[in-house]
């Protein structure tokens, strides 16, 4: 198989293709044709070495894109790499390493590549501008969704993948003194002054090879090529133990504190064996030295996104890495020497340069004179007007230049197949930006340059616009050097480099910053000048965002989306911003930039997340009894970071039939339910009343030992924050309970309000949650069970009332008894320590045997609650309910001076503003069960605007049955029996309020004791 | 990613080893002239400032205990750390209200 673009191994083999092998032949398949190439390729490269021009299709005109850059800033080149679940979308030809058999393929078109039918979408190009979606789309209301399927299949790139991926990922932590970003020659100096004034240095560079452009500028130092300079640079730092290189590494963000990320591509890269796929990097460093260099920028002509139009570097880039020539014939197109270095190689690779066009008035110096003796035809003043290619629009056939101003001028057509063009060159500034570092505009070199300083940051090298490579180099060794001072706190006496940069330093290199140019366009031409290759921007929709009032580069990037998806405008932002100010009639430094926010290049979703494969790092609290549920056949559930059993369904039962009869067995019989997630907390010590008083809104003060109390919590602003039984055990000891799911807020709450406001009380607050199991028994046969229980003494519970608290025994383990239920049924609540659990447990269980006691699961206990009309806490109430919307304020005291919520419960929004109240509700169909939060209308039909309410709790109540709900309901819309309409998947559904019991006492199975009247 | 240092156990950690507490220092109204205080300012209104604010922070992961911290809230330096009750650093006490 022939390679048309590979330049022969015999051509200058010392400069010529450097990174690859060509004794190591590698082939994969580009869009399921196998394509040749070298150890050492890109798939860029490999495919331009093969003729491949177009890589992609664009995201709004689907035209043909290529490669126009070399690095992570190639606008175009997206393609997907891999097959199956390990098929990754999105991914930049021209970073991407080939090896044998991988599978790549083209994204964004269809049927094919070559012949995508969307591409006729460039045809009508003029009546899709900027913002045509927007105004075209958005009427009549109804057909949005169709337009936004029938766009979808239109637009994005990369499609997602069905399956999971499979690849593994994981997170380091890393923390240094310095860190460098970028290991160019700038960073590799920064890196060698910090590490030898006694810092410990980290440097990160996105590539594989460290060195970043010296392979491509022909500079000398101390006489040795740059290349060779850096490689001796490199290999000095590799043997240093206080430096930790870190290739193919790109430093994505940079936040505060000196916190960078940092993605690691590991499989694929230079380390095979790596396991990993990706790896991120938190690194916090004590001084951050950006060392990221500068992107070449492309120039504004008609036409000049077409495929074989490349960045002046990235041609010496293919040349010198890949021995891939970009085409037979180029012409120059330059507003700086950069592109008399091209020809120059060109040359030397045996590549024809047909024409030089350089934007400049006139140049001279010894690359004009080289290319010059050459015989290459040199034009100034000069631009390209037109490149005409063939009908598939993918191959430039010739082009036509002029000059650059005024219009009479004479043209000339040339035939050629590729393009150079050479812009300036723009510092890479989003790191020092995402910190909020400041930048100016230099008219000198045409960019926006870093100013003002940082803490902990600096910046170097060509990355602060410092070119000149004698004045880079020094400058980085003294940006190391204070890097290191800085970072170490100290005063450090500056090594003498390693290698002699002085004055005397034999540097050769010119200067690279150039200008940009615009060519005069006619309005009709407009349409055809790309800004942004990626998104399809040309000027023609710069001009239009600024006539709609879209003028500033804020709202210009949102309206015509140019400088957003994966390059973030790294080839787009500045030429926008030179444009702009040439609308507007302004100084480019007015128009500014866009923010600059993380990340640099796209991150994996999987990256981010890290190493969690199937949630494992995920874990669940577990009820000390857990063995016992799950040998019974519990259907475990999360439920407020705990496993809890949901029901029953020991031999396979259905889940409703399991429900219904844990139920039955708690209103007829007994019912054991594992409540050992309720919150516990230990109040101790001699001011404990005084301090619940405080926090509570329930009178806590008179409790007397051995009693216990319902009481709310309340926020500052009066709404509840939580409920629960307060037990007074001794005079300076209380153990309160909250609801499960708030056993740690309640407890933060409690120690903030100790900590800052009533310092001098004298409380311990202990959480005991995990400390003690909690068990609630309950139903008709409870003391009975009890009786026959090892060790406990029913005398004291059957003289005992309700919301009495005593101490008693199970064999000769301590016991709490609390005299409460929270199923309506006569019961109590056991606590015992966490390690005898399950001797309780089933013992307790044996002893109900005869009398058809069952386990109970949280699906029952709601249901059972419900019936009673007790509420849960954060389900039947939201962040805006007070006491008083669900019938509590009962439990909140008048005669306190003060607690938490006091002033907050008399706010205006809380006493005369309409409320929600809780209510129940008995839908007209008995089997009807609404879902959880389903809206309530005042109306049968859904309108918006009609909604009255929302469904909190809602079972199916086998004790009546029938469905019974609770709900917030809005107080005017309150009277026993109304008629509400509540939403269903179908329409809504009929139903009355009931403000009564839904069950009586009997019905419950209360206290049978007359003392107990009052409660269960 | 904030790096704060707990001044009561001196353990350093990033923000997610701690948990915000939103702005220190604001005052509480108690009852005035029988009057229950107009709790809305309290409540709700908040300075958030462009430039140094005292906030309140817990060392959630550590000892457990609240603190104040000084940070600026454009260049996120945290100028001083110090513990309830503690007076801020001195050549902040001017723009520290509530004291
Ligand atoms: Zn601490």
């Amino acid at each position: 198989m022939s390679v048309p673009y590979r330049i022969a191994e015999r051509v200058l083999p010392d400069r010529i293709g450097q990174r690859i092998n060509r004794k190591k032949k590698i082939r994969f398949t580009f869009d399921r044709k196998t394509v040749p190439a070298f150890q050492g390729d890109t798939i860029a490269s490999a495919l331009l070495a093969n003729g491949q021009r177009i890589i992609s299709r664009s995201f709004k005109l689907h035209r043909p894109r290529g490669i126009l850059s070399y690095g992570s800033n190639d606008p175009g080149s997206l393609i997907s790499v891999g097959t199956g679940a390990s098929r990754t979308p999105n991914t930049r030809a021209t970073m991407t390493p080939v090896s044998n058999g991988m599978v790549s393929e083209s994204q964004n078109n269809w049927p094919s590549l070559k012949k995508d039918w969307s591409r006729y979408f460039d045809r009508i190009k003029r009546f899709l501008p900027a913002g045509f979606y927007y105004k075209t789309f958005m009427k009549p209301m109804f057909l949005v969704p169709v337009y936004q399927r029938v766009l979808r299949l239109f637009a994005g790139t990369g499609t997602l993948l069905n399956n999971r991926d499979t690849a593994s990922y994981e997170h380091y932590f890393l923390n240094v003194d310095v860190l460098v970003i970028g290991g160019g020659l700038s960073g590799l100096v920064v890196a060698e002054a910090a590490s030898t004034s006694g810092a410990k240095v980290c440097l990160v560079d996105e590539n594989g090879f460290l060195g970043g452009l010296s392979d491509i500028f022909d500079g000398q130092i101390e006489n040795v090529t740059c290349l060779d300079w850096a490689r001796k640079c490199v290999t000095r730092l590799a043997e240093n133990p206080n430096v930790h290189l870190l290739p193919d590494t790109t430093a994505t963000g940079m936040y505060d504190h000196g916190f960078v990320i940092a993605c690691e591509r590991c499989s694929g890269h230079s380390k095979n064996n790596d396991s990993v796929e990706e790896r991120l990097w938190k690194i916090r460093a004590l001084h951050t030295v950006l060392a990221t260099g500068a992107i070449e920028q492309p120039l504004l002509f008609p036409n000049n996104d077409i495929p074989g139009i490349h960045l002046s570097s990235t041609i010496r880039a293919m040349i010198v890495r890949h021995a891939v020539a970009p085409g037979h014939r180029g012409v120059i197109y330059t507003t700086n020497d950069d592109g008399y270095k091209t020809a120059l190689l060109m040359i030397d690779a045996g590549i024809e340069v047909i024409k030089i066009v350089d934007a400049r008035l006139h140049a001279e110096g010894t690359l004009v004179d080289l290319v010059k003796a050459n015989g290459i035809l040199i034009t100034f003043a000069s631009t390209i007007l037109e490149v005409i290619t063939d009908k598939s629009n993918i191959h430039i056939q010739s082009v036509v230049t002029g000059a650059l101003q005024g219009t009479s001028g004479i043209t000339t057509k040339i035939d050629c197949d590729f393009i150079s063009v050479s812009g300036s060159w723009a510092p890479v500034v989003h790191l020092w930006c995402n910190n909020g570092g400041k930048l100016e505009f230099d008219a000198n070199s045409v960019c926006m340059r870093p100013v003002g300083t940082q803490n902990c940051m600096s910046i170097v090298g060509s990355a602060n616009n410092v070119h000149r490579i004698e004045n880079l180099l020094e400058e980085s060794w003294d940006g190391g050097h204070a890097a290191a001072q800085h970072a170490l706190g100290k005063r450090i006496r500056k090594p003498t480099p390693s290698f002699g940069i002085s004055k005397s330093t034999k540097v050769t290199t010119s200067d690279t910053v150039g200008q940009i140019v615009r060519s005069k366009t006619t309005q009709e031409k407009d349409f055809s000048v790309f800004v942004d290759i990626h998104n399809d921007v040309t000027i023609a929709d710069l001009k239009l965002a600024c006539r709609e009032g879209y003028a500033s580069v804020e709202h210009m990037k949102r309206y015509t989306s140019l400088g957003m998806a994966p390059d973030q405008g790294k080839t787009s932002n500045l030429n926008a911003a030179v444009i702009l100010a040439n609308i507007q009639k302004c100084p480019v430094g007015e128009i500014g930039t866009t923010t600059y926010r993380p990340p640099y290049t796209p991150l994996r979703l999987g990256t981010i997340g890290g190493s969690q494969p199937e949630f494992k790092t995920r874990v669940f609290r577990q009820l000390p009894s857990i063995k016992w549920h799950k040998d019974n056949g519990a259907v475990l559930d999360n439920i407020g970071g705990w496993s809890r059993p949901l029901y029953y369904a020991r031999q396979k039962i259905k889940r409703s039939i399991a429900i219904t009869s844990e139920i039955n067995a708690v209103r007829n019989h007994a019912g054991l339910f594992d409540a050992s997630s309720l919150g516990k907390i230990e109040i101790k010590g001699p001011d404990s009343a005084k301090f619940l008083d405080l926090v509570y809104a329930t009178k806590i003060d008179a409790l007397p030992v051995g009693r216990a109390l319902y009481g709310v919590l309340l926020n500052e602003s009066g709404t509840l924050l939580d409920d629960g039984v307060i037990s007074r055990l001794k005079t300076n000891l209380f153990v309160i309970y909250t609801t499960s799911g708030n056993s740690g807020l309640v407890l933060d709450h409690l120690e903030r309000w100790h900590q800052t406001e009533w310092p001098d009380l004298r409380v311990f607050i202990t959480s005991v949650t995990e400390n003690y199991a909690h068990f609630s028994l309950s139903g008709p046969r409870t003391l009975e069970i009890l009786k026959s229980l090892e060790g406990f003494d029913s005398n004291k519970l059957e003289i005992s009332n309700y919301l009495d608290v005593w101490e008693d025994h199970f064999s000769d383990i301590d016991l709490r008894v609390l005299r409460v239920s929270y199923s309506g049924a006569y019961g109590v609540e056991l606590s015992i320590p966490s390690n005898h659990a399950t001797e309780l447990w089933q013992a307790l269980m044996h002893a109900g045997k005869e009398l058809s006691i069952k386990p109970i699961g949280v699906e029952a206990m709601h249901t059972l609650r419900t019936e009673v009309g007790y509420i849960a806490m954060g389900i039947d109430t939201d962040t805006d309910t007070i006491p008083a919307d669900v019938g509590l304020d009962w439990a909140v005291s008048d005669s306190k001076p003060d607690f938490i919520g006091k002033y907050g419960l008399v706010q205006d929004a809380h006493i005369n503003a309409p409320r929600k109240k809780l209510v129940g509700i008995l839908t007209k169909h008995e089997n009807s069960v609404p879902e959880y939060g389903a809206p309530i209308f005042d109306r049968p039909h859904i309108e918006p605007g009609n909604v009255i309410g929302h469904v909190t709790s809602a079972f199916y109540s086998p004790t009546i049955s029938r469905s019974i709900s609770l709900a917030l309901v809005s107080e005017k819309h309150i009277f026993e029996g109304a008629v509400v309409h509540i939403s269903q998947s179908t329409g809504t559904t009929p139903a009355n309020i009931r403000l009564s019991r839904f069950i009586t006492k009997e019905q419950a199975g209360a206290s049978p004791f007359r003392r107990d009247a009052g409660g269960q | 990613m904030l790096q704060i240092k707990c001044p009561v156990c001196k353990i350093k950690g990033d923000e997610t080893d701690f948990s915000y507490g939103g702005e220190a220092h604001i005052y509480k109204p108690g009852v005035t002239n029988g009057q229950p205080p107009n709790m809305a300012r309290y409540l709700y209104i908040r300075s958030n400032p462009r430039g140094v604010q005292q906030e309140n922070w817990r060392c959630s992961l550590g000892c457990n205990k609240w603190f104040t911290i000084s940070r600026h809230t454009i260049s996120q330096e945290i100028l001083a750390t110090y513990k309830l009750r503690e007076t801020p650093h001195p050549n902040l006490s001017g723009k520290v209200k509530n004291i």
